[in-house]
Parts: C-alpha cells; sequence; structure tokens
C-alpha cells in the first residue's frame, strides 16, 4: 500500500474519532443549556446558543466530509458476477432437440408396443438368434418336426419361370424392445437386431415367401437348397426370447417401411471398436455419424453441423423418430424430442452441448435478459464510479 | 496394432503368445494379469475382475469391424444340461513344460463375458468354478473355450492350442458316454460371411505343413451371419500324418462382397492314440 493511502487512511481514521468527540461535547453543552435554563426561567444566554449552534454546524460539516463505506458496492458487484457466472456455469437438465443425421448404424429402445417397420419386399432374408420357427404351411419336409433351427436364410431366386419373392410383415416388437439397425457391407443390405425386454417377453417376425426360394439352415440342411413354395407361397414365423438379428437385402423397387413417429428412447450414434495390443485390449467408442445437423428447439432452433465421424452421445433421450430411410450405404433419419447430458467428443476432450442458463434465458426470456443485464451494467458504472470517487 | 473386431473373445493374449516374446505366459503359475484394457460392467459380483487363481466377468463393450476368428477349440460333445454352481472341470493334453493359458468367452450376442486364467501344464486340468456363469445363466453351447502354449517347434516357438475337454466335475463319466470322436471349433466372424473356407494339414518335426487333409474345403452351410458362432467339426479319424501330433487348421473366408478374409492360422496338438486323457490324474 502506498504511502498517501496509509496517510489517507489515518485521516480518515482520525476525523472519524474527532466526529465522535464533537457529538459528545455537543451533547454535554446541550445538556449545560438545558439546566441553565431550567434554573433561569428559560433564559437561554444568546453567546452560549450561538456557541451550541456552531458546533452543531461544525459537526454537520464534519459527517459531509465522512469517508463513504467502500463494502456495499463490492458486495453488491460480487453477488452480480457470481449470478452471472451461475447462468453461464449451470446447464439445463434437460434440452429439447431435433436431429437430422444420416449414420451407419443406430440403436434405440421402443417405450411402447407400436408398429415400426410395414411390409416390405426383400431379395435375402436371414434370421440368427431363433428360438421358434414356424412353417406354415408345413410343405417343407426337411424341417418337419424339427424344433432347433437357430438361424435361416432365405433367399429369392432369380430363376425366369418361377422367380421367387419374399416380403416381411409388420414388425410390432414388444415394449421396452432394444433395436439396432445398421448398413451392411453389400449395396442395400442391412441388419435390424431386436432384444426383448424381459426373458419372458417375446420379439416375433413374419416372412412370406413365394416360387422359387433358396434356403440355407446348418442346424438343418447340409447344404443349401432351392424349394419351389408356390405362388400360394409359405409364411416363415420367427420368434426369440433373446437377441434375433436380421440380415436383408432390400428388392430394388422396395424401402423399408418405417412408419413415421415413432416413439423411441436411448437413442444410440456409436459403436466401440476394440484394438489388441499385447497384454491388453483398447477400447474405443467410434461414431456412426456420417454428417447432419442438430436443431437446438430450446434455444430457438441454434443449429449445430455434425461431421463426419463425430461423436454425440446422450446420457437419456426420449422423442420420436419422425422418418428414417435406408438410403444405399447409409440411413438417414430426423428425431425430435428431449435429451440429456448431451456431448461431443471422446471422454476425457468431450463438449458439453447442453444450453446453460444464460442461453436458454437469452432464448426464452430476451426481454427479462435485457433489463437484467442492463440493470447490471447500470450497477456496476454506479458502484465502479462510486468506488473510483471513494479513492480519490 | 491390430484391429480386432469381435466382442467376445478379445486375443490380445492370443497374439502375445504369438509374438516372439510372451511376457503372459512367464508369469508365474497364480500370477494371473486381467487385461487393463477391458472396463469391468454389471458391478462387483460379476464385473472382470481378479477371482482367486483367474479373471473372470463381464466387461463393457461392443466391437465392430471385420475380423474372423478361432474362440473355441474343445472336444466334441453331446449337449447337457450343466448343474448349477458346480464347477466344471477341464482338461487339456498335456504337451511340454510350459504354462497353458486358458481362455472363455461368451458366444452368446452382446454378452461381453470373459475368463482368463494360467495353468501349470501338469496337472493338465482346472476346475473351473461356475458361479459367474450361473448368474449370468451361460449356457455350455455358449460359452467358447480355448487352451494354448507355447513350443520350440523348429527355429523359434509357436503358440500351440490344446482341444479341451469341458465335463461337470460330479459327473466325468456321464461326460464320457458324451464324448464324441471329434473337435469342435467354433469362429467368429463380425460382418457377414459369403462362404467360410478351412485347410487342415499335418505338421512334420519342423513345423513345416504335409500334405493337407482339407484343402480350402468350403463349409457350404450358405448362412453365416456376423457376430454368430460358426461351428465345424474335425474327426478324430481324419487326423493322421503329424509325427508329433500336431496340426494346422487355417480358416479363410469370403466376405459378402467378394473380398477375402483370413483368421490367424491355429495349430494344435493331437495326442496319437486314444485314449486321450490318461495324464496325471485329473484334478488340479
Amino acid at each position: 500500500m502506498s504511502k498517501s493511502g496509509r496517510s489517507a487512511r489515518r485521516t480518515h481514521a482520525g476525523a472519524a474519532v474527532g466526529n465522535e468527540d464533537l457529538h459528545e461535547l455537543l451533547r454535554k453543552k446541550l445538556a449545560e443549556l438545558n439546566e441553565h435554563a431550567a434554573g433561569n426561567s428559560g433564559e437561554i444566554p444568546p453567546d452560549q446558543l450561538a456557541s451550541v449552534e456552531r458546533l452543531s454546524r461544525a459537526i454537520r460539516l464534519a459527517d459531509e466530509v465522512k469517508p463513504p463505506n467502500r463494502w456495499p458496492p463490492v458486495l453488491a458487484l460480487i453477488v452480480a458476477l457470481l449470478l452471472v457466472s451461475v447462468l453461464i456455469l449451470i446447464r439445463v437438465r434437460q434440452t429439447e432437440v431435433t436431429l437430422d443425421l444420416a449414420v451407419t448404424e443406430m440403436s434405440f429402445t421402443l417405450p411402447a408396443e407400436k408398429p415400426v417397420i410395414g411390409r416390405s419386399g426383400v431379395t435375402q432374408f436371414g434370421v440368427s438368434g431363433v428360438e421358434d420357427l414356424k412353417i406354415s404351411p408345413e410343405i417343407i419336409p426337411e424341417f418337419s418336426g424339427v424344433h432347433n433351427v437357430k438361424m435361416i436364410r432365405l433367399m429369392a431366386s432369380s430363376n425366369s419361370i418361377s422367380a421367387g419373392a419374399i416380403n416381411t410383415s409388420a414388425l410390432i416388437p414388444p415394449s421396452g424392445t432394444k433395436v439396432w439397425l445398421g448398413r451392411a457391407d453389400m449395396p442395400r443390405s442391412y441388419r435390424l437386431s431386436l432384444k426383448p425386454p424381459r426373458k419372458d417377453a417375446r420379439v416375433a417376425l413374419n416372412a412370406e415367401a413365394q416360387g422359387e426360394v433358396n434356403i440355407a439352415a446348418p442346424d438343418v440342411l447340409t447344404r443349401p437348397g432351392n424349394f419351389d413354395l408356390g405362388k400360394s407361397g409359405v409364411t416363415f414365423s420367427f420368434g426369440a426370447s433373446d437377441i434375433m438379428d436380421m440380415d436383408f437385402v432390400l428388392s430394388g423397387n422396395s424401402d423399408l417401411q418405417f412408419y413415421a413417429q415413432v416413439p423411441i428412447e436411448n437413442l444410440g450414434l456409436s459403436r466401440i471398436e476394440e484394438f489388441s495390443v499385447p497384454g491388453k485390449s483398447l477400447v474405443t467408442p467410434v461414431s456412426t455419424v456420417l454428417n447432419g445437423t442438430l436443431h437446438l428447439e430450446s434455444l430457438k432452433g441454434e443449429k449445430l453441423e455434425l461431421r463426419a465421424g463425430e461423436l454425440i452421445r446422450f446420457s437419456d433421450s426420449k422423442g420420436r423418430i419422425e422418418s428414417l430411410k435406408l438410403e444405399g450405404d447409409r440411413i438417414t433419419f430426423k428425431f425430435h424430442g428431449q435429451v440429456s447430458g448431451m456431448q461431443t467428443g471422446e471422454a476425457g476432450a468431450s463438449r458439453n452441448l447442453m444450453p446453460n442458463l444464460l442461453e436458454w434465458l437469452k432464448a426464452r426470456q430476451p426481454l427479462s435478459l435485457v433489463w437484467g443485464s442492463s440493470l447490471f451494467i447500470y450497477a456496476l458504472i454506479i458502484s465502479t464510479l462510486r468506488w473510483y470517487r471513494s479513492g480519490t | 496394432m491390430t484391429n480386432r473386431t469381435h466382442a467376445t473373445c478379445p486375443c490380445a493374449w492370443l497374439i502375445c503368445l504369438m509374438g516372439i516374446s510372451s511376457p503372459c505366459i512367464a508369469a508365474n503359475l497364480g500370477d494371473v494379469k486381467c487385461d487393463p484394457g477391458l472396463q469391468p460392467a454389471g458391478g462387483n459380483e460379476v464385473g472382470y475382475a481378479l477371482r482367486g487363481e483367474r479373471c473372470e466377468g463381464l466387461y463393457v463393450q461392443e466391437v465392430s469391424g471385420g475380423t474372423l476368428e478361432v474362440v473355441s477349440f474343445t472336444e466334441n460333445f453331446k449337449a447337457y444340461k450343466s448343474p448349477n454352481d458346480k464347477p466344471l472341470l477341464l482338461e487339456w493334453p498335456a504337451l511340454g513344460d510350459t504354462q497353458v493359458q486358458v481362455r472363455a468367452c461368451s458366444l452368446r450376442r452382446k454378452l461381453y463375458y470373459r475368463m482368463d486364467t494360467l495353468r501349470a501344464q501338469k496337472p493338465p486340468s482346472y476346475l473351473w468354478p461356475s458361479d459367474i456363469l450361473s448368474r449370468l445363466e451361460l449356457r455350455r453351447d455358449e460359452i467358447g473355450l480355448l487352451a494354448w502354449t507355447e513350443q520350440p517347434l523348429a527355429t523359434g516357438r509357436r503358440t500351440i492350442h490344446l482341444p479341451v475337454r469341458v465335463t461337470p466335475q460330479e459327473s466325468p463319466a456321464s461326460a464320457q458316454q458324451n464324448a464324441v470322436e471329434s473337435y469342435r471349433v467354433v469362429l467368429l466372424s463380425n460382418v457377414e460371411l459369403q462362404e467360410v473356407y478351412i485347410t487342415l494339414c499335418p505338421l512334420d518335426s519342423n513345423g513345416r505343413p504335409g500334405k493337407p487333409i482339407r484343402k480350402s474345403s468350403k463349409l457350404d452351410y450358405g448362412f453365416y451371419p456376423a457376430d454368430r458362432p460358426i461351428t465345424l467339426h474335425i474327426s478324430f479319424s481324419e487326423l493322421n500324418g503329424a509325427p508329433d501330433g500336431l496340426y494346422s487348421l487355417s480358416v479363410g473366408a469370403e466376405l459378402k462382397n467378394g473380398n477375402p478374409k483370413n483368421a490367424a492360422e491355429v495349430c494344435f496338438f493331437h495326442p496319437r492314440g486314444t485314449p486321450r486323457r490318461q495324464v496325471d490324474g485329473g484334478k488340479p
């Protein structure tokens, strides 16, 4: 601290003590004056009254030059800064987003029993993890009375005389079913996996096949064979109480009929890859995002472009898949819903994408924020000025 | 670095053993090192952790890519119901003095389970507590089992797989009855395959392959979905011509897009003459 500062403080301290003395002296003089007046029928000598008046004026003058208290403005500034910091640092727990993405894989949970996929035409349809297989009518003798079929693949024959056709029926999994959907290596090839929520729940799907169909079932047939299923066709019913995988190739003129507005939860847009080095395995989450946009609806639809391979994850998500299409080498979909714990980047270098309270207020209560920030800046200026004046 | 793509049976230690030196196998018996890269899952009860002489449990993982690998090499067996909470007796043919790495993994989809233990060659067996298996309700056919050791062969050392026999502890007799005179090899691939080809050769004393028993013979199953076990059998009767009982199994595959894919060659020991298991008693 400088010398002048110390002397100023001493001066202020001395002035405060002097003021107290003057107050004491004034009280004494007033008391004497009262006594004198009481003993002399209320008569007060003019000189004594003038003396008291001069003393009173001196005290008022001394009070005027008393240094102001510095702490209230400082405290106000600290409180204001804390408030702003809280608004910046604290993020909303949940926010509304729209995702418009192209991915290679995705996963989600179905919270309700609703139709997910409609009837779709496929050229190949392989199912693995099967626990129940029913073929109706039972026109394939090799499968009669067989109960241990774990996997089967149907492939429509392109034979021009008796060309085969395969159609999957509507898929209505039980509520709580976990779904994985990903592309395979070949064009128009995909894998759909379903896991029922409990052991006592089952996932089931039917496929209808007509004409000549090549069937491979390693548990039943020694080698794949062609079967003529006739024009009326055969229905294959698959059921499982654990994960059932469906590998399919969409026929040239067919799309996967994913219903619009399918409610989902726990959207996942990454997979994990493992690299092995001697003595240990390195496990890394890998984004399945090819490109797309994230719209933060609670921030008036603020747009955030997601690049290929950008890892985005949520601790929780709940909403609807508004549309989903399988497009050659990618899956494009639109999700709208509430998410929490939204982050990009790998663990350790991740960025929190949840809006902070300030951003939220800015988007939701712009007028309040303008008023609040104006008051804050005004208070800041006043405080600074008072601080400056008090120091001079 | 090898890009591994299958979830259920990581081959870090296999690669370690296939390398020039093997710190893993050089460890003392009981000095089992859990794979530090595996993040335990499912809490303390079933998470991957050191449990006595073994590391066992679930880990957090979901892996993708294009690996094709052998995840189980056991004696064939007829299906039997394994009693809950009773240990399983694992046995393998004795070979040399080097320690044996035993690994079990889950063949069930998206269940990331592994057991690692390091055993002495004598006795060539391990009594495997089945408490974790029971908790996870893993059936016998949902478990892949490998045992391997390292042996000098010609100029270098090679990893030799030892086919494992699994029997419930209290009913070895029934296991003998259930035994089938063949080996059961399980493959896993993370991508769908178009076809799988097998080449099986005896190895001479110098480790050189002899006349193939099977040469690029295709399995012809017609459907090889990703992440699902592909089982093949090797009959004891077709295994001959190896002076030291060593054979080489090579697995090649054609992907759906026509590209080739190969699994690492597996060298395995088939003791000549039967019965095979008359070695040093049975129990550890």
